[in-house]
């Protein structure tokens, strides 16, 4: 799982650009608001349905700070890697530290990926 | 209230800018994919009540970490907090990962269980009554990908 500032896809071959690759955001102050920006994740070996929650929380107390939830999908060959592109509206952020964005598969953990929010040093 | 797919713009590159969610609004987007994400900002006083709550004590682990395997059964993990230590504990074979926070302590549990996993099959046809109950355990939840 990646975050990003934006992912362009190629229409005719769907493949996938990631630009801007980041894992903090540099802030004023808090309470603030983040974003936009993206968050790629690629996952393999699923079969049968599914509904993925994305959570991001903070890291040393688990607040949940914002929840996505998709609709039940269907995946048909565990062997093949699918992809999902979420585009993230802003988001108010509480406070500096670390968060985290959790994926849920059918309510089960899969996978994590850790972001930091940190106050801009300097002028 | 929920904001519709037409109300989003969309750019030609296919990047999409909804205003800023606020407390308790729901958005729902529509992607290139085959997944509909309805997103969620959770209020402050809806996070306060969680930490009252405390985070969830358990959870399933769909994942651990090893290329080379494949977790077949969720697997179930308790997780409590010990001072400053989080401890993630997989009862049924007794293994336990440790960290500063949960994710940490999952991903230590994660590792310790592959290891557990792996040293059983190397050792097999040595193992003691007991160990060969671990590992028949252990096989319930966990199997050796598949690969192409």
């Amino acid at each position: 799982m990646l975050v990003c500032d934006s992912i362009i896809t190629e229409a005719q071959t769907n493949k996938k650009t990631l630009v801007g690759v980041f894992d903090t955001w540099h802030v004023p102050q808090t309470p603030f608001t983040i974003g936009p920006f993206w968050v790629y994740i690629k996952m393999t070996d699923a079969t049968g349905k599914y509904i993925f929650r994305l959570k991001l929380v903070v890291l040393d107390n688990e607040k949940v700070v914002a929840e996505a939830v998709t609709r039940e999908v269907e995946i048909k060959d565990r062997l093949s890697a699918f992809e999902i592109p979420l585009p993230m509206p802003p988001i108010p952020i509480p406070e500096f530290g670390g968060y985290e964005l959790q994926i849920y598969a059918n309510d089960v953990y899969v996978g994590r990926s850790v972001v930091n929010v940190q106050r801009i040093v300097g002028g | 209230m929920t904001t519709t797919i037409d109300d989003i713009q969309v750019s030609p590159a296919g990047q999409q800018f909804p205003r800023p969610i606020q407390e308790g609004q729901q958005h729902v987007y529509l992607h290139a994919g085959p997944f509909l994400f309805e997103l969620q900002a959770v209020s402050h006083t809806a996070a306060a009540n969680l930490e009252i709550q405390g985070a969830p004590a358990s959870l399933l682990l769909g994942n651990v970490s090893d290329p080379r395997l494949r977790v077949r059964v969720p697997i179930p993990v308790r997780i409590v907090r010990e001072g400053n230590t989080f401890v993630a504990s997989f009862d049924a074979v007794d293994e336990f990962g440790y960290g500063q926070n949960r994710s940490e302590a999952l991903e230590d549990l994660a590792k310790s269980i592959a290891a557990l996993y792996f040293s059983l099959a190397a050792q097999n046809e040595r193992l003691g009554e007991d160990l060969k109950s671990v590992r028949s355990r252990l096989d319930q939840y966990l199997e050796r990908r598949l690969s192409r």
